[in-house]
């Protein structure tokens, strides 16, 4: 397989999750993105980003959603259909439970001093290092437990070493096994030294043995799951039934404690519940280790939620909740989302979609996605050709399709309607029978496969930005502000940031026009948006104000002049303002400018400024807006640029900051004839 | 410059407390804006939001899991000993040290050709790939019978996956065909083994990557 295949792989199978894998030792970081059933590893640059298949022969389900967490040096993905992968930095495995742990049975065994060969009766997978588990009705106490295989000199043998007698030969109904590791789940989170799994189903979670719980297992004893299995103390938790299914996993920053964190906090569709799980194991049996923490507050998606500082955001149905603002509400009446100055927009989000919401905290800022939106699937068809009654269909991206399957064809010109799939050819490719005799080369232009199971993308018309830089001052705190809302040159699958050692960067998986997976980095520097092929793309910018009164609210008044003062401004800028009097709920165009001109007015001379000495963003004062055209308000009668209050509206393209606006107006004079004033 | 004073004037410089669409603008502070998009409002001022770049992609071709270790070993007895081949190229072969387990962890004295042990081939980083052909003799050097047993065989990919197979047969003591040339080069028996040098063919495996 070449380069230029994994490339359009990524970009054009479905989009199924994104995690970060962070090497504290070597202060690096990469992402994994899983697409269309394909893990790869994103390494990036400053400008490139560098795509590697991580496992060209294991593909995972192709269309379901996938869900990653680092714990460790390990990075699990799940999503809940095949065996979780564990990524150690370099390579990708299988968890070895379920399928990928089947008894083998054991022939015999035979001890010699404190070492016991164990011969199996077909070659085995173990070598050395490995953990495995003896078991059986015939097996005797002393190998039924859990040993480390010291050497496995041969397919069929392998070595263990025994810390009590045991009989010279054990024959009988015996297997060996590894110790069951990661089980097949969902959302995930690492905390207290666990790993806690929710199922695939959503309904309960198991958690995994103890990091270093094993002097010789060290780290990768978190990957077992033999606690779950094997302890009384084990077992899966469940949210009470009024909290819905789990939808996220999370542990919230403590202060003042050993590790740091606090009790898992498990989310649900409409209610959170907390386990205390820093209590030994062995404990949890006996306390009461599970408390509900909300009754009808619940989190949307596990990738929405977001630490910032002791506190935890998330995305809930009715929009972007607080951990500690949830909790503080819990004893009052009222208990509302902390967006309510977006509601404009995260009222309008589709509730069944809000499954795929994420979130990042980046440069002081809550970044997270809104306006989501699903398609349906569309497989463009390569190819078709017929040969006799069957056709041979190519399609762009993996059908999915199975032998007898039925399938819906559209735009063919030809073979549109229902067929059966008559063979499968390979992963892009499948034959049907067909009634009647077509041509032989069909133009596949605008056809597609319309019948794909489980066929949705996914995407976010942009993002909301809640910036925490006002709280930092220290003379003058004022509450996190909105910025509204931002929105890229192509829409956005998923936010994600990336810890290099002193480094934060954010991206987006992004969802180009024509649905292929882009790489965006969220920058901290001022200008224009940046293609990969190095186009620029002018940001449209847009501001709507309160609405002006001019301290006089209840007096008539006539639009006559703005003034606006702008500065930072790069390159051509291109403004446009708009106003509506009172409540009209049309903008009304008042004046449209360019500010043009040469790429700086001056040289910066201040030696400490970070401005660039040439180059510098040029600015403008005091643009005078004429006074407004004299257009009939069909709701009054009045000119439109009459009105008790006015509101504006800015928009600009290009790089630019408003230092001031202003707007001048006449009061008028009311007559007993209320409406004549215009 | 001083405005006209019977002109009223209102708007914004200061918009630190960013957007409140829930708010009725005709009530919103002054520090604060309706709604905005691609905005900024850090530092007080609203501005353009910082800029995105799409990242160019550059793609790698996947990497395929390498072998790390073929392990083989007789099932039983067998005379003598394992000789292997992958794709046509011959790895593992005693020929040149009969008597001894060729490959074998400790590479212990052979204590005698009829051996009922194991016979192991160890390969570290083997030549081969998915898909290459493994086959499987057994060498018979200086006697007059051989014997071959079944084999397991264990292929260790680079990832840790395990791809477990087994094959030959077993076949008690037959005669041995002889394999003397004549007339015998002066070097010969410093240079290819034993009196007589023969391998029996005794089954092959195809290197499969397993998927669970």
């Amino acid at each position: 397989m070449s380069a230029e295949l994994t490339l359009d792989r990524f970009r054009r199978q479905v989009y199924q999750g994104v995690g970060g894998y962070v090497d504290v030792a070597a202060g690096q970081s990469h992402a994994l993105v899983s697409v269309g059933g394909v893990i790869f590893r994103l390494t990036f640059s400053d400008t490139e980003v560098t795509i590697s298949d991580l496992n060209p022969l294991d593909r995972n389900n192709a269309t379901a959603w996938a869900y990653f967490c680092q714990a460790e040096s390990y990075l699990v993905i799940q999503n809940g259909v095949d065996l979780p992968f564990i990524y150690d930095g370099s390579t990708l495995r299988r968890s070895r439970t379920g399928a990928n742990n089947p008894d083998l049975t054991v022939a015999q065994i035979t001890q010699s001093g404190t070492t016991a060969t164990v011969e199996t009766a077909a070659p085995h997978p173990f070598v050395a290092g490995d953990y495995i588990e003896l078991a059986g009705p015939d097996m005797p106490a002393v190998y039924s437990s859990q040993f480390y295989v010291e050497s496995a000199a041969t397919p069929t043998t392998f070595t263990i070493e025994l810390e009590s007698s045991a009989p010279d030969v054990v024959t009988g109904d015996l297997v060996a096994r590894y110790c069951p590791e990661v089980p097949v789940g969902t959302i995930m989170a690492y905390g207290q030294g666990r790993l806690f799994v929710a199922s695939a189903d959503f309904t309960e979670m198991v958690a995994g043995d103890l990091v270093q719980g094993d002097i010789r297992n060290q780290v990768a004893n978190l990957l077992r799951f033999t606690e779950t299995t094997y302890l009384s103390e084990g077992g899966a938790f469940r949210l009470p039934t009024p909290a819905g299914r789990i939808t996220g996993l999370s542990f919230v920053a403590t202060q003042d404690t050993a590790t740091g964190q606090g009790d898992l906090t498990v989310y649900g569709e409409h209610g959170a519940g907390t386990l205390y799980v820093s209590l030994p194991r062995e404990q949890w049996k006996d306390q009461a280790i599970q408390r509900v923490l909300f009754t009808n507050i619940g989190c949307t998606s596990q990738d929405s939620i977001v630490d910032v500082n002791g506190d935890q955001f998330f995305r809930s149905l009715d929009g972007e909740r607080s951990y500690r603002m949830a909790r503080a509400e819990f004893s009052s009446y009222g208990q509302t989302p902390l967006s309510a100055e977006v509601s404009r927009v995260l009222d309008l989000d589709n509730p069944d979609y809000l499954d795929r919401a994420s979130g990042v905290l980046f440069d002081n800022r809550l970044i997270f996605t809104c306006a989501p939106r699903q398609a349906a699937f569309r497989n463009e068809i390569a190819s078709i050709t017929v040969e006799g009654l069957v056709a041979t269909v190519e399609t762009e991206r993996p059908h999915n399709l199975s032998l007898g399957e039925q399938v819906d064809l559209e735009s063919t010109a030809y073979l549109d309607g229902t067929h059966n799939v008559s063979g499968i050819v390979d992963e892009v490719t499948f034959t049907i029978a067909i009634l009647a005799p077509v041509p032989s080369e069909l133009d596949p232009d605008g056809a597609y496969v319309k019948s794909e199971p489980a066929g949705v993308e996914f995407s976010h018309d942009g993002l909301i930005a809640l910036d925490f830089t006002p709280l930092a001052s220290m003379s003058n705190k004022t509450p996190a502000a909105y910025q509204g809302g931002w929105y890229g040159p192509d829409a956005v699958r998923q936010v994600f940031t990336l810890t290099s050692g002193r480094d934060k960067r954010a991206f987006f998986i992004g969802s180009a026009e024509d649905g292929s997976n882009s790489v965006w980095e969220i920058t901290q520097e001022s200008g224009p948006d940046v293609r990969a092929n190095g186009t620029e793309v002018p940001v449209p910018a847009w501001l709507e104000s309160r609405a002006f009164d001019c301290q006089s609210p209840t007096s008539l008044k006539r639009l006559v002049r703005g003034d606006i003062w702008l500065s930072d401004l790069v390159g051509d800028v291109d403004f446009r303002v708009y106003y509506r009097p009172d409540q009209n709920p049309t903008w009304t165009l008042w004046y449209e400018f360019t500010v043009t001109g040469p790429a700086a007015d001056g040289a910066n001379t201040d030696p400490l400024s970070k401005i660039p000495v040439t180059g510098a963003p040029r600015y403008r004062t005091q643009v005078t807006l004429p006074p407004p055209a004299d257009t009939e308000n069909v709701a009054d009668g009045r000119l439109l640029r009459c009105g008790f209050t006015f509101q504006v509206r800015l928009e600009w393209t290009g790089v630019a900051k408003v230092e001031k606006f202003l707007i001048y107006a006449n009061e008028l004079v009311e007559g007993l004839q209320m409406g004549a004033q215009r | 410059m001083k405005n006209d004073p019977s002109l009223l004037a209102d708007g914004f410089d200061d918009q630190t407390r960013g957007v409140d669409a829930a708010t009725p603008p005709e009530i919103l502070p002054a520090d604060t804006a309706v709604f905005a998009g691609n905005v900024a409002f850090r530092g007080g001022l609203p501005h353009t939001r910082p800029r995105l770049r799409e990242l160019a992609q550059n793609g790698v071709a996947p990497a395929i899991p390498s072998i790390t270790e073929i392990l083989i070993s007789s099932l039983g007895p067998q005379d003598d000993d394992l000789m292997v081949k992958i794709d046509g190229v011959v790895v593992a072969d005693p020929r040149y040290n009969v008597g001894r387990y060729n490959g074998e962890v400790n590479n212990v004295a052979n204590p005698g050709f009829a051996t009922s042990g194991f016979r192991v081939i160890r390969l570290p980083n083997p030549i081969g790939q998915i898909g290459s052909l493994v086959e499987v003799f057994v060498f018979d050097g200086y006697a007059s019978l051989w014997r071959s047993s079944r084999w397991t065989a264990r292929v260790t990919f680079s990832d840790g996956k395990i791809f477990l197979t087994s094959g030959g047969q077993t076949r008690s003591p037959q005669s041995s065909v002889w394999g003397l040339p004549s007339p015998i080069p002066g070097n010969y028996y410093t240079t290819q083994g034993g009196w007589y040098v023969q391998y029996y063919e005794n089954g092959s495996f195809t290197i499969e990557y397993p998927t669970p």
